[in-house]
């Protein structure tokens, strides 16, 4: 297991006007599977990957990553925590504009002061599989959508880390390249062991995972497996019309 | 730790973003006018004073004394003019969502820059009226307290004449140039943009590219005249007037060239000095929006240039008079006297160098804000905070450094060619005047851009870091 969170609450507000935003979540991820978290607007997904990612902080409840309590850790351990073990790609706006492509993908090393070792071999792998060799002096702005994302998975996954978080990564891109990022995303999950985190309200995006939670009102309503994009769209229906 | 209320803080930075850049606007506008009236007052009641006691020639007094005038005044129409544009091209920049979703709605981009100006005017006209009021009522109080001392007696004679209006029409104007130079930004929104996030392309365009190019070889061309007149400063003290005209025309195309020049100035710091990844992100920064960067740094770079130039000028002459005169009486008269003119002119200046740091102040604050999503995405990836905070002040530094060091350069350069070319000639003894820096002067400016830098990078730090990561990179715009 990498990451848990354990009877976690997130309320804005107080009182009356209290709102949850998630309401007592219980929920485990493990090594080398990626799960979806799915569920209409408002329905508490991103929120779930904030607490998860240490980015916000539940009101109740525990977080941990590799077993390590993230509720109560300071501003810095967080970051760190973030930098050494965590990858991020969001839907848009993935890429610092002043930095090249390969400056890019060694950002959070960089951002680390460079403390900590580099696998440079593990870049070359990264780059090559990736197919972006001929665009490392690149600027962000020299790139397409789908690049810019390859180039962000290049950066989640440099560093090695225990977890991905995705936070709609096909939302800008068009059909062919979203199902290009998505399936890089779901076979280096398995080669590498990670797990992988993906936020979406897209069910075939979802459908490239092994596992699909369904969140409605700030609580998980459906736990399943596997399944195509429309099991998923049927269940998403369900969910809205009840 | 982060409990964070979502709403409110978003709600107050939308209230924040059309404020500030008004407030300054005004405050520069207010602080260039009311220098205009108190300066040229000042000089009204010199002139009227020596008049009164028929000392010397009063005519050349009166002359010279203006001439001064019109050139100060014309240091600070042109930096506070650089100011304002500034303030309103960063301020367009930063409402670009607003903009295209006015033109979606079917507003034309004639209309929205219309907005612009007309606001450009009103802060022109109400910053000038507050600030000749308070230039005519401090002056009055300053005349009326000399004259009640006793040092001044101008027999009753006015010190406010009709030409005071001259500089303060001219500045309601240039402001509302500068707004509607700033706001040619909105030209570049497509009503199309306010469906998604829009932003600017960066303000080189290639027009400026051009212009650019132009202003650099009239810069080369004065600094040639300025080569001229100092080797010409041996033979005869003439070659001044050829310092002069190369001075200017220095002045004229490196203003033009700003965008080029500084910004690369700033680069060739970079290969000089060794740089940690803090310093990278902060330079990249900097050589992003060259346009940005220049207008921000052009008013330190003169104000200090104008400076050095007459301590230098000075210093030098103080030499050369200790090793003609030296050992008697005169010398120590001499540099009362010198140390006088110092004085005068960094009162002068003053203003100047009050509407440059707050140009700069602001620049860094309103840039900070509109980088508000990158310094997000770097927090989330994990830049500490203390880390994030240190790009902004590194950038900040970068810039009150570098433009106070390149405003040294200038100043030496100009203040020795100055001397040289009007006292060359005039010792047998001596061909090529000395070059003396004070020491402690450079000091002092260093120490003053090292104070500029926290000024202006501690609270655009605060306010940076006070938005929690997840709220900046998930806002839009």
């Amino acid at each position: 297991m990498v990451s848990r969170a354990t009877n976690v609450s997130r309320v804005y507000g107080e009182g009356a006007s209290a709102f949850y935003a998630l309401r007592d979540v219980s929920v485990e991820f493990h090594r080398g599977e990626f799960t979806a978290i799915m569920g209409p607007s408002g329905s508490g997904k991103s929120t779930l990957m904030h607490v998860l990612a240490g980015l916000d902080a539940p009101t109740h409840g525990s977080v941990t990553l590799e077993g390590t309590e993230l509720v109560g850790l300071g501003d810095d351990a967080l970051t760190e925590t973030r930098r050494l073990h965590m990858g991020f790609v969001f839907q848009a706006f993935n890429l610092a504009p002043t930095l090249n492509v390969l400056e890019n993908i060694r950002l959070p090393h960089s951002l680390g002061r460079n403390k900590t070792a580099y696998d440079s071999a593990w870049e070359n792998h990264l780059v090559n599989r990736l197919g972006l060799e001929s665009l490392v002096s690149h600027r962000p702005d020299e790139l397409s959508g789908g690049q810019q994302q390859r180039v962000a998975l290049a950066r989640a996954l440099v560093g090695k880390p225990s977890v991905v978080f995705a936070d709609e990564p096909t939302g800008n891109l068009d059909i062919r390249t979203g199902r290009e990022v998505l399936s890089l995303l779901s076979s280096l999950a398995r080669e590498q062991n990670y797990s992988v985190v993906m936020v979406t309200h897209d069910a075939t995006a979802a459908s490239y995972a092994d596992r699909v939670l369904f969140l409605a009102d700030g609580q998980i309503s459906r736990d399943i497996q596997r399944s195509s994009p429309e099991q998923i769209s049927n269940i998403m229906l369900s969910e809205v019309m009840d | 730790m982060s409990t964070l209320t979502v709403k409110p803080a978003a709600a107050q930075t939308s209230k924040r973003r059309g404020e500030p850049g008004r407030i300054v606007s005004r405050t520069v506008v207010a602080l260039s006018s009311c220098y205009a009236v108190l300066l040229l007052t000042v000089v009204n009641a010199i002139s009227e004073a020596v008049d009164v006691s028929a000392f010397g020639d009063s005519q050349t007094v009166r002359t010279l004394l203006t001439l001064l005038a019109i050139c100060f005044l014309a240091i600070s129409v042109v930096i506070s003019t650089v100011v304002i544009t500034n303030t309103y091209s960063i301020i367009t920049a930063g409402r670009v969502n607003d903009i295209a979703r006015r033109r979606l709605l079917g507003s034309s981009a004639r209309n929205e820059r219309k907005h612009i100006a007309v606001d450009g005017l009103t802060t022109g006209v109400l910053g000038t009226v507050i600030g000749s009021a308070t230039g005519a009522l401090l002056s009055w109080g300053t005349v009326s307290y000399a004259t009640a001392q006793g040092f001044l007696d101008l027999q009753g004679r006015q010190i406010f004449t009709p030409g005071i209006a001259v500089p303060c029409v001219a500045i309601v104007l240039c402001t509302w140039w500068a707004a509607w130079r700033g706001s040619r930004g909105v030209l570049q929104v497509s009503p199309i943009q306010g469906l998604g996030v829009a932003s600017l392309a960066s303000g080189g365009s290639s027009s400026g590219q051009k212009t650019g190019m132009v202003s650099m070889v009239i810069t080369g061309c004065g600094l040639v005249v300025l080569v001229a007149a100092a080797l010409l400063g041996t033979r005869s003290e003439f070659a001044v007037l050829l310092g002069l005209m190369g001075g200017t025309v220095t002045v004229i195309g490196f203003i033009g060239a700003a965008h080029r020049l500084i910004p690369g100035f700033y680069k060739l710091c970079d290969r000089i000095i060794p740089q940690r990844f803090i310093g990278l992100l902060a330079s990249r920064n900097l050589q992003r929006y060259p346009l940005r960067t220049s207008r921000a740094s052009l008013g330190v770079v003169m104000s200090v240039a104008v400076v050095t130039m007459f301590v230098v000028a000075l210093a030098g002459l103080g030499e050369l008079l200790k090793s003609s005169y030296g050992g008697l009486e005169n010398e120590q008269e001499a540099s009362v006297i010198l140390n006088m003119i110092n004085i005068i002119v960094l009162f002068l200046i003053s203003f100047s160098i009050i509407i440059s740091a707050i140009g700069m102040c602001n620049s860094i604050a309103l840039n900070t804000q509109l980088r508000q999503r990158e310094i997000g995405l770097m927090r989330v990836l994990g830049q500490s905070s203390r880390d994030s905070a240190a790009v902004i002040y590194s950038e900040a530094a970068r810039m009150a450094l570098g433009s106070a060091v390149l405003g040294l350069i200038m100043g030496t350069v100009f203040g020795w060619v100055g001397l040289q070319s009007s006292m060359g000639s005039v010792f047998e003894s001596v061909s090529y005047v000395p070059l003396s820096i004070p020491p402690l002067f450079v000091l002092t400016v260093l120490i003053a851009a090292s104070v500029l830098t926290v000024l202006s990078a501690l609270a655009p730090s605060r306010r940076a870091l006070s938005v929690p990561p997840i709220q900046a990179i998930s806002s839009v715009g």
